[in-house]
């Protein structure tokens, strides 16, 4: 276990956790859904966060994607500290520099595949073009189908197109392979790997699955509300070759 | 089951605003539709109870000779009387501020048409009376009203005082309306009444002669009319025989005292007028008023109770659609399909039951009670009405509002139970995206915005919602339309007669038909204060189309032109004045006996002789109804016309003396009355007034209707607003998630709302111009049409109180769409 944690003013680290810590208040009783977690992630890589359900992956998910506040500690990325946000400063940060990919694609029913990246752009100043992102996603010939009319891992792909096509300084995935096939959701995280080596982009993967770890630069393991390990893979595995 | 109850009061607890939409709407409709209908029975019973504890008259008997102080006995001796009471009165003219006034002074009644005093006391002695409540107030206790000098000395002998001291205020039965009746003295119109003693008048005879039968059916029933009527005969008998036997004591007296009696020799024959209640000013005009609002409870609460029963749809729909996987579970777990479906009957069956048992107790105890409150301005008898609950309609109510919430939840839930519970578990498909036909429209649809073109999608997306929010939108407009066109209407009637239509200053009518010289020295005798005239006869006739028959008044030109006194016309054309043969009708009377131009149709005098003649024209006519012919097709009816004549005062300063009494010099008016040929002279201003007066109470109908236009808004837009955000939580909580501000995210919700609710505004003023129309239609009293016309200002102040309630309802559901979390956007599909 190597603790990469270094501390201090200089922040050299892409993303930087600072003993964070989480309460939950459900009527009278407080649940603490993180404690003092701290770790770091450096541009370009894939980090994969695992941990069984309710470990609090996503809770730093939330926190680190400008969702929810925390009620200890700080978080920077790239240089700024987020954790002192305000609402609509949160609001600001989701929508410049970060992007976003749900376990269920969370597709505007009502628009086209073009359209719901469309969407996504609408409110950025600087942005990719749509059209192009749903090529690269190999999705140039069903442009102008409905979600409805597409399979789970084409409603992914046009989810993951929607986040990059905003350029965010951040791409974060939650369980993006876990309403998918097995073949799919290879197709999908070959896909997020190859847009990650190719764009230097960070990406940042929930998870439950472990075997998603071999193909991460670095792997979180949660457990309970706290950080247990953070390692860094020296030789990450091509997607095709990992099984699970 | 106790699980499933659990589970369903917690549903309740969980979702109150869904569940307060249903109460609400259910409470609004029912309430509406109780409280209206319960009007007419409420007020009819206040007039009810109020007529009985004064002992009102069932018949009303007059004689050209009067009746004998002691006729009462032969009418008691007949077993189906109950009463019978002889009252004295005279017009007379008294002196109020400076001013002659006339008065109306009647002999106290004893037990028919009795007096409630409202300050003061009774009279006690012979020089006391006491005062019209409605016209004195309470400071005049202890004035003195003397009677002019200006009576005509019959009137002064009439009684044995002139002078009166007020001791008291009272009401009477007689008058339950502003309307004190008219005269042949002063300005024609009574002011107010006075009673004193019997003792204080002169004569030895009875003027009136009231009767109280002893069978009392329920008033402006059928029962009571046909009761009536089959009666008449025998109090006329009675009557008569009475009046015979007055003739014969007079003619005994004159020869005894060998003194030609006046009375006796002008009438050896007797004749006898019963009149029955249906003749009293304010019984009539209160029945036909009461029966206005029946007329419009029959519209508006429909309309309420079919936008109930879209709501119910659309949130049951809703619920159940929400709860798919718990009805997937509970069906899983071995439930049946009854106790299933039993959570969203309890659910829908509460709120709707609730809410129809206060709906219909608020709605029965407050619409009488502001409606009444409307009332008294016209009809100040009671201080509140007598409510009424009716446990029928209350039933029927329930009934309709069981069927509206537990019907539709019962339907929602049945496609949803009849699947097999493994099929509900899994989430189902996501929903189509859908074209919209505009998008066919290439070039218009490339240049709408982006994020318009998501509102556009979700607007048309959904049918059911889509109607329900127009219809209920459009709803909302329209009543508000109908509440301001009413107005607009009513105040257009005034407005138009007597500034577009009837252009006389004021209307004689001659106590006999007035030959050539006659009208010329009647000229000459007021050529200094008449300007114009145009001489005319009347007459009443039937006029008749097919089965279709109207009573009105036929009149026709005798002297001069009547181009500068009444104004013919028709869609803004002249009409032409009929030639000989032909006729020109009113629309009132055309609309009501469905005549057209070029229809023949028949005239029916008073023997029954008919004349047929051609409709050559219909001209605009609001108030009063009327047909010209010429004076020849007049002529061969043979009916027994009289004079009137339309007049044009002199303008300005001797206009203006009628109005201003305090010059000092005889006005115009009681110059003319002095006139011996004038029977009656009818001011166009007074008229005016009196009219619109009547329509006074119709401002608080107006504002109820406007008050409920809003509550209707806000239930639907409410209910429509919560349904979308809940059903695309989901979709916002992923917007917010994308970074969108909450401004962007509120204009992205609620911009298909806005659409809707315009569209739905602008057929609200379709709809609304059929509702104003129909509503006026029902409403018009008798004699006067309605002008169906709405202003400009009405069609743009509906659609902007439109916006501003939807504008206030979203700024009530922005918060909502502010605490949605963002943590909804990973959740699974539901």
């Amino acid at each position: 276990m190597i603790d990469k944690y270094t501390g201090g003013m200089t922040m050299p680290e892409f993303i930087a956790f600072e003993h964070v810590g989480k309460t939950y208040k459900v009527g009278e009783v407080e649940i603490q859904a993180l404690k003092d977690a701290s770790f770091s992630v450096e541009k370009g890589e894939i980090c994969v966060i695992v941990g069984a359900s309710g470990a609090g992956k996503t809770t730093i998910l939330n926190i680190l994607g400008g969702m929810d506040t925390m009620s200890a500690g700080k978080v920077w990325l790239d240089g700024q500290e987020i954790s002192g946000y305000d609402e609509k400063q949160l609001t600001a940060y989701r929508r410049y520099e970060i992007g976003f990919v749900f376990q269920f694609y969370n597709l505007v029913p009502n628009l086209t595949a073009l359209e719901n990246v469309e969407l996504a752009v609408q409110i950025c100043k600087d942005h990719l073009e749509p059209a192009q992102m749903i090529q690269e996603v190999g999705l140039g010939e069903r442009a102008g189908n409905f979600p409805a009319q597409l399979s789970g891992g084409e409603q992914q792909r046009v989810a993951i197109a929607r986040a990059l096509a905003k350029k965010p300084k951040l791409l974060l995935c939650d369980e993006p392979t876990g309403a998918l096939d097995y073949n799919t959701g290879k197709a999908i995280l070959k896909l997020l790997q190859d847009t990650c080596r190719k764009s230097g982009m960070t990406i940042v993967i929930v998870t439950h699955n472990s075997a998603l770890c071999d193909m991460a630069d670095r792997v979180i393991r949660v457990k309970s509300g706290t950080v247990q390990s953070v390692t860094t893979n020296q030789k990450p595995v091509p997607v095709e070759q990992i099984e699970w | 089951m106790r699980e499933l109850a659990k589970s369903t009061i917690r549903e309740i607890k969980s979702s109150k605003g869904r569940y307060l939409a249903i109460f609400f709407i259910i409470a609004l409709g029912v309430g509406f539709f109780a409280g209206l209908c319960t009007c007419r029975p409420s007020f009819v019973k206040t007039a009810e109870k109020y007529f009985d504890q004064q002992n009102f008259y069932d018949y009303c008997l007059r004689s050209n000779v009067g009746f004998g102080k002691d006729s009462a006995e032969a009418f008691l001796e007949n077993k189906e009387i109950a009463a019978v009471q002889g009252v004295c009165y005279e017009d007379v003219l008294a002196a109020v501020d400076g001013n002659d006034v006339v008065f109306r002074v009647y002999s106290v009644p004893e037990n028919i048409n009795e007096l409630r005093l409202v300050s003061g006391r009774m009279p006690a002695a012979d020089g006391e009376c006491v005062v019209d409540e409605a016209y004195f107030k309470e400071d005049v206790l202890g004035d003195t009203i003397s009677f002019s000098d200006a009576n005509r000395e019959s009137t002064k002998s009439a009684f044995r005082h002139l002078e009166y001291t007020v001791v008291g205020t009272v009401s009477s039965p007689l008058y339950i309306s502003s309307d004190r009746g008219t005269t042949s003295l002063g300005d024609g119109t009574i002011k107010a009444f006075l009673f004193v003693k019997e003792e204080c008048f002169t004569a030895d005879y009875y003027k009136e002669l009231y009767v109280v039968l002893k069978e009392r059916e329920e008033i402006y029933s059928e029962a009571y009319r046909e009761n009536i009527l089959e009666k008449k005969q025998m109090i006329t008998e009675i009557g008569q025989k009475q009046a015979e036997t007055r003739i014969k004591n007079l003619l005994m007296q004159s020869q005894k005292n060998n003194v030609s009696s006046l009375a006796a020799e002008q009438s050896n024959t007797a004749s006898v007028y019963v009149l029955t209640r249906d003749e009293n000013a304010g019984y009539a005009s209160f029945e036909q008023d009461s029966k206005i609002i029946e007329n419009i409870s029959v519209v508006f609460p429909v309309f309420f109770f079919l936008v109930a029963a879209l709501v119910c749809v659309t949130t049951m729909t809703r619920m159940v659609d929400e709860q798919r996987t718990q009805i997937g579970v509970w069906k899983a777990m071995g439930y049946s399909k009854l106790a299933v479906s039993s959570k969203y009957l309890f659910y829908s069956g509460t709120a709707g039951l609730t809410g129809s048992i206060i709906g219909f107790f608020t709605g029965t105890f407050l619409i009488p009670m502001i409606l009444w409150y409307a009332y008294r301005s016209a009809y100040d008898f009671a201080e509140r009405p007598e409510y009424i609950f009716d446990w029928k309609m209350f039933l029927i109510c329930t009934a309709i509002a069981a069927f509206c919430t537990a019907g539709t939840a019962l339907f929602c839930c049945q496609k949803e139970l009849s699947e097999m519970p493994a099929s509900i578990l899994r989430p189902r498909m996501p929903q189509n995206g859908k074209r919209v036909f505009m998008e066919k429209l290439k070039g218009l649809w490339q240049r709408i915005g982006f994020l318009h073109k998501v509102s556009l999608r979700n607007a048309f997306r959904y049918k059911k919602r889509f109607f329900l929010i127009v219809f209920g939108i459009s709803g909302c407009t329209a009543l508000l339309l109908t509440g301001f066109g009413i107005r607009d209407s009513v105040q257009g009637v005034t407005d138009y007669q007597y500034g577009e239509i009837t252009l006389y200053d004021a209307e004689v009518t001659f106590v006999k038909s007035m030959e050539k010289e006659e009208r010329q020295e009647f000229l000459e005798r007021h050529a200094d204060n008449i300007r114009e005239t145009v001489f005319l006869s009347e007459c009443s006739v039937d006029a008749k189309l097919g089965k279709r028959k109207k009573s009105t008044k036929l009149v026709s030109v005798v002297d001069g032109e009547l181009e500068n006194f009444f104004h013919l016309r028709h869609n803004n054309e002249d009409v032409a004045y009929p030639k000989d043969g032909e006729i020109i009708l009113c629309t009132g009377i055309a609309d009501g006996i469905g005549a057209k131009v070029g229809d023949t149709i028949v005239l029916v005098g008073s023997l029954f002789q008919e004349v047929s003649v051609t409709v050559s024209g219909i001209f605009d006519n609001y108030i009063g109804n009327y047909l010209f012919v010429s004076e020849r097709t007049m002529a061969q009816l043979e009916e027994e016309v009289s004079s009137a004549a339309y007049i044009h005062f002199y303008k300005d300063s001797d206009f203006e003396r009628i109005k201003n009494k305090d010059s000092g010099e005889e006005s115009l008016l009681t110059e003319l009355l002095k006139d011996e040929t004038v029977g009656h002279v009818a001011l166009s201003t007074e008229y005016k007034k009196k009219v619109e007066t009547s329509f006074a109470s119709l401002d608080l109908v107006v504002l109820l209707i406007i008050v409920c236009a809003g509550i209707l808004a806000f239930i639907v837009l409410f209910n429509l607003i919560n349904i979308n955000i809940g059903e695309r939580l989901r979709e916002i909580a992923t917007l917010k998630v994308l970074g969108f501000f909450s401004s962007e995210c509120s204009a992205y919700v609620f911009r298909e709302v806005d659409l809707l609710t315009v569209i739905g505004a602008l057929c609200g003023l379709v709809f609304g111009k059929f509702l104003h129309s129909f509503v006026m239609s029902q409403v018009s009293p008798g004699n006067i049409c309605f002008d169906e016309r709405i202003a400009w200002g009405s069609y743009i102040a509906s659609v902007a109180a439109t916006l501003v309630f939807a504008w206030l309802v979203k700024l009530a559901m922005q918060r909502r769409l502010k605490e949605i979390n963002m943590t909804e956007s990973l959740k699974s599909v539901e």
